[in-house]
């Protein structure tokens, strides 16, 4: 019985660290992935309060001639336990240029952590990556 | 068979081969025996005997050991994090997230503004973004663009397309920073006066660029 115990173990092993040799060296794609960083050259997310109210902005540069369209989409959350946050409120627009700034204020927040969720979907004609950004946490 | 049955065969048997049985002293056994039962009665008693009892077993918890150890080195590498001339660099795959690492003694917010004084007077102003944390100017000519950016330290949290880039060390104007050329051959300049962070980042080519960011200078004090 223990035999069987320890050589399944080694078979989850060594199947769990094959799959992270190919990743690492660039070989295993997995199926759900999208592409990332084809049209951003770089973005963030932040925000940063006045007493208890919130300014949320989210800035991002595409590439020139290439990016043609930019959705933000932005979550103001709240923590409420140490790795679960709940949605505060949501925003989100469209830019038809290859870079944006979107920012947007909520007041009178209650005291807590905070962070501010960016969600950049970057567009070069029909194709579009998505990459999400995450502010530093705020306590008020 | 009953009991006296056994005990009678016993003692005939006993006493038939009696006298085949040499007398011997009695029997001490070599050091090097000793040490061995003794080695093999203490591993009996550890918790752990049932797993390496035998050399199948052995093998089998040593080559989990070295597997479980390479994965986790697999994993640690797969987001290097590192700290470069005053940056905090975590890299992943196909980007890579900068902040400062030396927010102590510089302004919150920005307190004065720094501009490109090197002459781009026929490019025209693409885009500009100020706020009291962050400035970005954007300067284009037909199909060169050139983005400027002043962060305040504390603010500073990019994430830059680095795929396939080389981050390295360069100087501007005897203060180290980092420049990488990105897989859309943009090239980014990023380094830390002390107050500020400054990022130039263009597809002009990388002499020009330094040039261009060489210049940069105080204009005036933000009210």
């Amino acid at each position: 019985m223990l035999n069987r115990v320890v050589a399944i173990m080694i078979a989850v092993i060594l199947s769990t660290a094959g799959i992270m040799e190919h990743k690492v060296s660039g070989a295993y794609i997995p199926p759900d992935s999208s592409p990332q960083y084809l049209y951003i050259d770089n973005c963030k997310s932040k925000l940063t309060f006045s007493g208890d109210d919130a300014t949320c902005k989210s800035t991002i540069e595409g590439y020139s001639g290439t990016t043609t369209k930019i959705v933000i989409y932005q979550v103001l959350q709240k923590k409420i336990s140490s790795s679960n946050w709940d949605d505060i409120c949501s925003w989100d627009h469209t830019y038809y240029s290859y870079e944006a700034s979107f920012t947007n204020y909520r007041y009178d927040l209650s005291s807590g952590t905070y962070r501010l969720k960016s969600q950049f979907t970057a567009y070069s004609g029909n194709s579009y990556e998505t990459e999400t950004k995450f502010s530093s946490e705020v306590t008020i | 068979m009953n009991d006296n049955f056994k005990k009678a065969l016993t003692d005939s048997i006993n006493a038939e081969f009696n006298d085949l049985i040499p007398e011997t002293d009695s029997h001490t056994f070599s050091p090097r025996f000793e040490k061995k039962m003794k080695k093999l009665i203490n591993q009996r008693k550890k918790p752990y005997y049932k797993l390496i009892n035998t050399f199948g077993k052995r093998v089998a918890c040593i080559t989990l050991t070295i597997i479980v150890a390479s994965s986790i080195t697999v994993m640690s590498s797969e987001a290097l994090r590192t700290r470069f001339k005053g940056f905090f660099i975590q890299i992943e795959n196909t980007h890579s997230t900068i902040k400062s690492d030396d927010k102590a003694n510089c302004p919150d917010t920005i307190e004065e503004i720094y501009e490109i004084t090197y002459d781009l007077s026929d490019f025209t102003v693409e885009f500009e973004d100020y706020d009291e944390y962050d400035r970005h100017t954007t300067y284009k000519k037909g199909n060169i663009i050139i983005s400027f950016y002043q962060h305040s330290k504390p603010s500073y949290d990019v994430d830059y397309n680095t795929e396939d880039a080389e981050i390295q060390e360069i100087e501007i104007n005897e203060i180290k920073g980092l420049y990488f050329l990105d897989n859309k051959n943009y090239d980014h300049l990023i380094w830390d006066n002390g107050d500020y962070i400054f990022n130039v980042n263009s597809n002009i080519g990388k002499d020009e660029l330094i040039k261009i960011a060489e210049s940069v200078q105080k204009i005036e004090s933000e009210q």
